[in-house]
């Protein structure tokens, strides 16, 4: 067994971390979801600063999900800080929301979102979501770190 | 006496006739001389001693000059070359001088005198003295001279006896009396003219015409009096008479001479000036503009300084506010009259161009429209003025010029007012649109929680649930849906109205099978739908037509009693450059008076039946922003036939 390797969701609807997080084990996920509940604090757990600081306890996550609606610092703002750091040029990052709105998804893909996953209005339906965000990015994790 | 003589002197060896030659021109009465080629006297007869007052032995020898009088000096040469050339001077009427130094008029016959071989050697004259016949041939020249006078006279000249009657008249007169009347005519008398008429229009008899008057002695004469006549044929001339008597040796009256001529051209010319004048003096006195004319006054520079009103017209006084100008210096009355108006009028008088300007005099307080030209001739330096005082006219056109810069000035304002709420408007609905997509955006997330949460108890529990509640956890999930489903139609209306969609051509037929396909709704059993070629290919939005059309079946297969299976049918029908797509259900049909509401927003007719109340707004919305229109024919009971119209990608070609 590979140790559990983090995913970094950041979310401000915690009934929607719920779901979510209840997907993963459901579908029997060996990845660990990290919540944080806004934009900046996505940035400073990514930076390590803060409460954050301690890699032991906050290792790099291997794929991240933002929600773009949060407070203080929206999903695509911090797209746009993690495309700036050289360490994550390549760390997937997936744009996870409710918005269909045209200009959303052009901005996500013009700063640099690998995927732009509508949530789904019945949270029971999480957990084809998982399975799907396993297949494209979590199988192929253990082979080399950052590497698609 | 020539023809005699001439072959005498030719002959000169015949002596014994030359006696009775020498007894001839000694008794002759006419002085007989000779002379040779250089004019000197040769012979000198008796009759020439008592004629010319020289003896013969004073004249022989000496030239013919002495005979000579000043200014006759040419007449010998003249004769002398003649005689030369072998001609002869014929009864040649000239003048003398005697020995006394008196004049004597003579007639002079000269011929050649030819020696024996026939060679002209000399003259020899004959001098007839006509003194005495002189003075009855100049009288009659003399009468001959004024007879010529009398008809070529241009005025006419008549005469009278003292009866009346008519001795003589002119070509002239007889034009003017229009007939020529019979001289010595005693019915015909004083006057040769049909009919006289005195100026006042008056008849004169011919007996009290002023020839009558004349000789009759009532008047001694009449000078420059004024005629009218008329002439047989009714046209009328008018004539200037001047009439003396003629009297005798004794001053006894013996008649009178009329000489008169034609005034008529001169007196129209008069009446035509006369009424010119009249009208010219009329409009002057009447004329609501002001007219004045001035004589400019220069320095010795030539500069206009000031200027003299020579003659105002009476609206003068009105137009300019001036009293009593006539006669006066402009500065004299109006001291700080602009310099500006002598300039003016000065250059008008000395080009002789005239100036037509609208100009304002402050001292007056008054604006003037002005035509001024020079009158009469130049070194009077007079200009006449034509002008109106247009002050009223002049405020009200600024007035009317500050009153559009004012308008331009607040249109330009308003523009600005105008687009800076427009801005301002457009910031709000943007701010709005922003607003009433994140509150859709944010009722989806307590939404998710009530579906999520109602779910997994229904999934997980349902076992320790009655069916009542089991129901009602059903139900929560069934509203949420619905308001789901509201939220995601909202969400759709405002991107449709908010976004410009692209358009291409696209094939109806595989937007709509790929519709079908995927909805198991819209297949058998749970309806049955049909599809009838053709489907020509429209001018669309690949995802606006598919929300279009399955929101058209959608609603197809919607309304209809519970328990029916819906037929839907589909066709096209081309109108113009459009296509037509029916959508005919088997449904419940839609009243007259709600078939537009239909397309409003959250317009729904029937509650028991599933939907937003969004559809046939977003189908109508979408349809216009695809170029097309939507509408509905429908009768309750009887199903609804919804159309959707597009422009044709291949139109028809006409």
């Amino acid at each position: 067994m590979t140790p559990p390797r983090i995913i970094l969701y950041a979310e401000d609807e915690q009934n929607d971390v719920y779901f979510l997080q209840r997907a993963f084990r459901i579908a029997g996920s060996p990845h660990l979801l990290t919540a944080v509940p806004d934009g900046e604090q996505a940035v400073e757990y990514l930076a390590g600063g803060g409460a954050f600081a301690d890699r032991a306890s906050y290792p790099l996550p291997i794929l991240v999900l933002l929600d773009i609606n949060m407070p203080k610092k929206s999903g695509l703002a911090v797209l746009e800080w993690i495309r700036r750091q050289s360490l994550f040029k390549s760390l997937p990052v997936v744009i996870f929301t409710s918005s269909s709105r045209t200009e959303d998804m052009d901005q996500a893909r013009l700063l640099g979102a690998d995927d732009y996953l509508l949530k789904p209005s019945d949270p029971l339906k999480l957990v084809d979501l998982v399975k799907s965000l396993h297949d494209r990015w979590l199988s192929q994790q253990e082979a080399s770190a950052y590497n698609r | 006496m020539s023809e005699v003589l001439a072959p005498v002197i030719s002959r000169p060896n015949r002596p014994d006739a030359r006696y009775h030659f020498a007894a001839i021109l000694e008794s002759s009465d006419d002085a007989i001389l000779s002379e040779d080629l250089n004019g000197i006297i040769h012979s000198w007869n008796r009759a020439a001693e008592r004629i010319f007052g020289y003896t013969a032995p004073e004249a022989i020898g000496k030239s013919v000059a002495i005979l000579i009088p000043p200014g006759h000096e040419n007449e010998e040469p003249h004769i002398l070359a003649r005689i030369r050339r072998g001609e002869k001077v014929d009864h040649y009427e000239t003048v003398r001088q005697r020995n006394d130094g008196s004049l004597v008029d003579i007639s002079l016959s000269v011929f050649p005198i030819k020696d024996a071989d026939g060679r002209i050697i000399g003259a020899s004259k004959i001098a007839r003295d006509i003194s005495e016949r002189k003075p009855q041939e100049a009288l009659r020249a003399s009468e001959e001279r004024f007879r010529t006078l009398f008809n070529l006279s241009p005025v006419a000249v008549y005469s009278i006896d003292t009866l009346g009657v008519i001795q003589n008249f002119n070509r002239h007169a007889a034009e003017l009396w229009g007939r020529q009347p019979a001289l010595g005519d005693t019915d015909q008398r004083f006057c040769g003219s049909f009919k006289m008429f005195r100026p006042d229009g008056s008849y004169i008899p011919h007996e009290q015409c002023p020839m009558a008057e004349v000789v009759e002695g009532r008047i001694s004469e009449a000078r420059d009096a004024e005629v009218h006549i008329e002439r047989p044929d009714g046209s009328r001339v008018t004539v200037i008479v001047n009439i003396r008597p003629l009297k005798d040796d004794q001053g006894e009256v013996t008649g009178a001479i009329n000489c008169f001529y034609d005034i008529t051209q001169r007196k129209q010319i008069e009446l035509a000036q006369r009424q010119s004048e009249r009208r010219y003096r009329s409009l002057f006195e009447s004329i609501d503009e002001g007219f004045c004319i001035i004589e400019v006054l220069f320095d010795s520079q030539q500069r206009a300084i000031d200027f003299v009103f020579l003659e105002t017209n009476p609206a003068f006084e009105k137009q300019t506010g001036l009293h009593g100008a006539q006669g006066r210096r402009v500065l004299e009355l109006v001291p700080a009259l602009e310099r500006h108006w002598f300039e003016t009028y000065g250059r008008v008088a000395l080009t002789g161009e005239p100036v037509r300007l609208q100009d304002r005099a402050n001292s007056l307080g008054r604006w003037f429209d002005v035509y001024a030209f020079r009158a009469e001739t130049p070194e009077l330096r007079r200009v006449a003025v034509l002008f109106t005082d247009v002050t009223q006219q002049r405020e009200a056109h600024d007035a009317l010029r500050a009153a559009q810069v004012q308008l331009a000035d607040r249109a330009v304002q308003l523009e600005d007012l105008v687009s800076e709420r427009t801005a301002r408007l457009q910031s709000t609905i943007s701010e709005l649109e922003h607003f009433s997509y994140t509150i859709t955006h944010d009722m989806r997330a307590p939404l998710r929680a009530m579906q999520g949460f109602a779910g997994m108890l229904l999934n997980q529990t349902d076992d320790r649930l009655t069916a009542e509640n089991t129901d009602y956890l059903r139900r929560i999930m069934e509203a949420s849906q619905r308001m789901d489903a509201l939220i995601t139609d909202s969400l759709q209306y405002a991107k449709v109205v908010r976004n410009r969609i692209p358009l291409s051509p696209i094939e109806p037929g595989r937007v709509l099978r790929g519709i079908l396909e995927s909805y198991p709704t819209l297949r058998a059993p749970h309806a049955e739908i049909q599809l009838i070629e053709p489907l020509p290919a429209v001018i669309a939005n690949d995802a606006g037509l598919g929300q279009c059309f399955s929101n058209l079946l959608g609603n197809a297969i919607k309304f209809v009693k519970p328990g029916k299976v819906p037929h839907v049918r589909i066709w096209t029908e081309t109108r113009g450059d459009f296509v037509r797509f029916w959508f005919e259900d088997s449904g419940i049909g839609i009243p007259k008076e709600y078939q537009e509401r239909i397309f409003g927003m959250f317009q729904q007719l029937d509650k028991g039946y599933e939907g937003t109340g969004i559809g046939l707004a977003l189908v109508r919305k979408t349809a216009e922003r695809m170029d097309g229109k939507v509408g509905v024919e429908s009768e309750p009971g009887q199903g609804s036939r919804f159309w959707l119209e597009l422009k044709h990608a291949n139109p028809p070609i006409l």
